[in-house]
């Protein structure tokens, strides 16, 4: 469902992105593995609209996304949920929940946080408070409910895990993987490579903005060889 | 009588309050100051004016200044900063200067550079409550202000619109990201900070009688005095700051010496600016 083809991209004079190719399948869970500033951020901060793509193209469900604005992108079921989680600070958790449904109707808003507290309960006790007073852990539950209380048809995670307790990321990542069953596609960007690689069908690695390697996951994670030089060998 | 004098600072503070507001969510959104904002001030003032020459009811010039400095306000979010977003952020804070000394010129051509007045305001019928005396017309203005006050609060809490503008505030990006139209919520926060600004014009000249032109370049200066005392960023501490500005000038006026207003409250705002830049109420969660 969506295609990305020979895409390029960057900030000002520097190029990250050099024809990158990527494509993720409906109910698919898709890995990009690499380095840091390998560009796995850039290619998602492109795909959103967020950033200009220079050359190539991305399609989704047949629609060109190329110079189509952040929230045109957002309407037509695409979310990202940033690296470093970015959740409005100043906004109640239920807000922050709300700005995920802008596009929705009354009824859809209210269905849409019915579900996301029950993937979430914590948020349910916490939807009063200001979501800059949650802890880390919630802060990333409270960005991946935001994105998925507008019910994304492919959603886009940058680094999920950085900086959480263990305990925390093993609960993100089995929430991606009962996500698995509903039919959306997921494209996860992560540092942690075996985790990653764990949960996804196929996997990318990039390297220095360019796609080194692909292949289905399994295969990718158990090639000790591929682990140690490309991802760095997380224990 | 002191309690007269708090009646009256708060009209008039209610006014500037409405000024404040405007800057406030137009810096929430952009992280830029509107310095044409002074004159949108002005140009309700006038819209009003003409409406009241024409015959028009003061209702009716109320509704032109809301409407009317709305639509200029729009028109400088699509001059002075939408084709310069991605210039440096003195680009369209400098061009806003620029569109309001236009502003001022052409109301000079049309309205002349004399005072202007609103035809026959007359003696209002005057309330004594209280061993207090308030103007009918007093009470109107404070009716008014208090409640596009409480209205705008309420708008900002608990509407779509209220939380799409928090959110942009706190992270234009993500709030683009999840659906949320950038230049939909930086019009509507034009429009409703111009509008605010034009309200307060004709309240303000209603009661204080008479303006030139000229009258933004002040009113716009004290609505940013207002903001800063209040705390940058923080919507009820625009409206605190305005009340606290209006009830400085007042009682500065009544006890100490109407010539000095200004040396008095541009001194405090120079001091606020010195020693507690973050103003009374600092915005949660460092938002400025």
């Amino acid at each position: 469902m969506l295609i990305v083809e020979r895409l390029s991209a960057g900030y000002g004079e520097t190029e990250v992105l050099t024809n990158v190719s990527i494509r993720i399948g409906r109910g698919e869970i898709v890995a990009i593995v690499g380095a840091n500033g390998a560009g796995k951020s850039t290619l998602l901060r492109t795909i959103m609209g967020s950033l200009r793509m220079r050359t190539g193209s991305a399609r989704f469900d047949n629609i060109s996304l190329a110079g189509r604005a952040p929230y045109r992108i957002a309407g037509l079921g695409i979310r990202l949920v940033p690296e470093g989680r970015r959740i409005f600070p100043n906004l109640s958790v239920e807000e922050n929940l709300l700005t995920g449904v802008y596009l929705g109707r009354q009824a859809s808003r209210a269905a849409a946080l019915d579900r996301v507290f029950a993937l979430f309960p914590i948020l349910a006790e916490r939807r009063n408070h200001q979501a800059a007073t949650l802890s880390g852990g919630q802060q990333q539950m409270l960005a991946l409910g935001r994105a998925l209380a507008g019910e994304p048809r492919l959603l886009m995670l940058d680094e999920p895990s950085l900086g959480l307790a263990p305990r925390v990321i093993e609960e993100i990542f089995s929430t991606l993987s009962e996500l698995r069953s509903s039919e959306i596609g997921i494209l996860l960007v992560e540092q942690n490579a075996r985790k990653a690689l764990a949960v996804a069908d196929r996997a990318y690695v990039l390297e220095n903005g360019q796609v080194t390697l692909e292949g289905p996951a399994p295969e990718l994670a158990a090639n000790r060889a591929i682990v140690d030089a490309y991802l760095g060998g997380h224990a | 009588m002191f309690s007269q004098q708090l009646v009256n600072g708060i009209t008039l503070g209610s006014t500037y309050a409405l000024i404040a507001i405007g800057y406030t969510l137009v810096l929430g959104v952009l992280k830029k100051l509107n310095l044409a904002h002074g004159e949108l001030f002005m140009v309700g003032t006038f819209a009003g004016i003409g409406m009241a020459a024409a015959g028009a009811p003061i209702v009716v010039s109320v509704g032109a200044a809301f409407l009317f400095a709305g639509l200029v306000a729009v028109a400088i979010e699509r001059t002075c900063f939408y084709p310069l977003r991605n210039a440096s952020f003195l680009s369209p804070m400098l061009t806003t200067i620029a569109f309001g000394i236009l502003l001022q010129n052409v109301a000079t051509q049309i309205f002349g550079s004399d005072p202007s007045r609103f035809p026959d305001t007359g003696r209002s019928v005057e309330l004594h409550i209280a061993g207090l005396t308030i103007s009918a017309l007093q009470v109107a203005i404070l009716v008014t202000a208090f409640g596009l006050m409480i209205a705008i609060d309420v708008l900002i809490r608990h509407t779509r619109w209220g939380i799409a503008l928090r959110a942009t505030s706190d992270d234009p990006e993500t709030a683009a990201q999840h659906g949320i139209n950038p230049s939909r919520v930086t019009i509507t926060t034009f429009f409703v900070s111009g509008a605010l600004a034009g309200v307060a014009g004709v309240l303000t000249t209603l009661v204080y009688s008479q303006v030139t032109p000229l009258i933004g370049i002040r009113q716009g200066l004290i609505g940013m005095v207002a903001m800063v005392i209040g705390g940058l960023g923080n919507l009820r501490g625009a409206m605190i700051g305005g009340l606290a500005v209006g009830l400085l000038e007042t009682l500065n006026d009544a006890y100490f010496n109407a010539g000095y207003r200004d040396l008095v409250i541009f001194s405090v705002f120079f001091a606020f600016l010195v020693l507690r830049p973050e103003g009374l109420f600092p915005a949660p969660g460092g938002r400025s």
